[in-house]
């Protein structure tokens, strides 16, 4: 086993999804829409404050991956396959890893989609470089998928699950939103450079690494049944 | 039970003693800047009591899911849930307590700032717990769900102090706050009092669950 069976176990995920294209389709249509709306109600205001914009692009992937993300492991459970996968002779981590790395693969399709949306349809003035910013995007997209990776299998034996998701978490996820932000608005308003942003980066790294130590160590017991 | 009077008696009587230092016995401080911190800055003795029981409450929470998580034992579970519980109930007053501060100190009762940020976070995730508690049938799985987001959650208060440390903070230093040796004095009294209030609210709590399941079970 290894990285090997983690890449397949992505791979696989990431090819079915292809086939069928529920989950990216349904992502992508809801932060279309979510765009659109925002940029109608909020448009004008983000014309006059652009550092209003960060926060709005980043509350779209989080509602759209709080929709998305937790169907790499629903799905399983609704089609039956839940318990073949913990069947296998793949690690809970690894097993982990793979479910991180198909949910990345979907938040990266819909980030390449909607940021250039969003600046199109925002009008967004672009101070810094735009690769960078999509960097930092990433990255805070590696935090998202993490977390919600790990949480959403708690969830999967509740009652109301769809609902009880974001509740649990919204909250774990703050820091490293709020952290985002910050830097996508010092890069994107502030025309800021890689080491002005040194900062935030190391803390939403530091976050990944954490939760991804937690994440692993406690994945065993989430997976349990 | 009778160890419970006991202790809760001490508490009460440091916790009056304390009342009545801080709020008849202390004089005003001078605050030429902002004239009504003269008088509020006794909401001291009572913001910082009870937060510090509330994150000693959080603390406990961490530990006996871990705990649970390594030895399976559902008394563990019990433990983390009700400490959680009392803390959320405390994580409340403090930040009642901060609100009313805040107004006059600071202008506004809401500032987003760090110590603030951190305390709503906190409520919020446990808050998170007790949903995620109430929408599973107690057992096994439910402790196990409960406990790894217990051990999330108190990473992401962390975190939430650190990622907001680098703005300024307004909030005054918790450690090394200057007071003078009598009203420190007072201050630790309280912090002793609000403590064995907590932890004899968190036991009551864990009593009346076993209580419960005696009852239940017939």
């Amino acid at each position: 086993m290894g990285l090997k069976a983690v890449f397949n176990l992505a791979s696989k995920d990431i090819r079915a999804e292809l086939r069928t294209k529920h989950t990216i389709n349904f992502m992508l249509l809801f932060s279309g829409l979510a765009v659109i709306f925002f940029s109608r109600i909020a448009g004008n205001y983000v014309a006059a404050a652009p550092e209003m914009g960060a926060g709005l692009l980043w509350l779209v992937f989080l509602f759209t991956g709080m929709l998305g993300l937790g169907r790499a492991f629903v799905k399983e459970k609704e089609l039956g396959t839940f318990d073949g996968l913990k069947l296998t002779p793949m690690s809970s981590e690894e097993i982990l890893a793979g479910k991180a790395i198909y949910n990345l693969a979907l938040m990266l399709g819909i980030q390449s989609i909607i940021f250039p949306l969003f600046i199109i349809f925002f009008d967004f003035p672009i101070q810094g470089s735009v690769a960078l910013a999509f960097g930092v995007l990433t990255l805070g997209n590696l935090s998202f998928v993490i977390v919600s990776s790990a949480l959403s299998t708690l969830v999967l034996n509740a009652r109301a699950r769809e609902l009880l998701l974001p509740v649990i978490l919204l909250p774990v996820l703050f820091p490293v939103i709020v952290t985002s932000v910050s830097a996508l608005n010092r890069v994107l308003v502030g025309g800021e450079g890689f080491l002005n942003i040194l900062g935030e980066i190391k803390i939403i790294l530091a976050y990944a690494v954490v939760m991804s130590v937690i994440a692993a160590l406690t994945f065993d017991f989430a997976l349990e049944e | 039970m009778r160890k419970i009077y006991f202790s809760l008696a001490i508490a009460w009587v440091l916790f009056i003693y304390g009342s009545y230092n801080a709020l008849l016995v202390f004089p005003p401080i001078s605050s030429p800047a902002n004239p009504p911190m003269e008088e509020l800055y006794r909401n001291v003795f009572f913001h910082v009591p009870i937060n510090a029981s509330a994150f000693l409450g959080f603390t406990i929470t961490l530990g006996a899911s871990i705990l649970y998580l390594r030895t399976r034992k559902l008394s563990y579970d019990l433990v983390a849930s009700k400490a959680a519980k009392i803390a959320v109930l405390f994580t409340t007053f403090t930040l009642l307590t901060g609100m009313v501060w805040a107004k006059p100190a600071w202008g506004t009762y809401w500032n987003w700032d760090p110590r603030e940020t951190t305390a709503l976070i906190m409520w919020f995730v446990y808050l998170g717990y007790f949903a995620l508690r109430e929408a599973m049938p107690a057992g096994e799985p439910r402790a196990r769900a409960s406990a790894v987001l217990g051990i999330f959650g108190y990473a992401s208060g962390i975190f939430t102090l650190l990622s907001t440390r680098i703005f300024p903070s307004l909030h005054p230093p918790t450690l090394g706050l200057e007071l003078e040796p009598k009203m420190g004095m007072t201050l630790g009294l309280m912090i002793t009092a609000a403590i064995i209030i907590f932890l004899n609210l968190v036991y009551l709590e864990i009593r009346l669950e076993r209580l419960k399941e005696k009852v239940t079970r017939g």
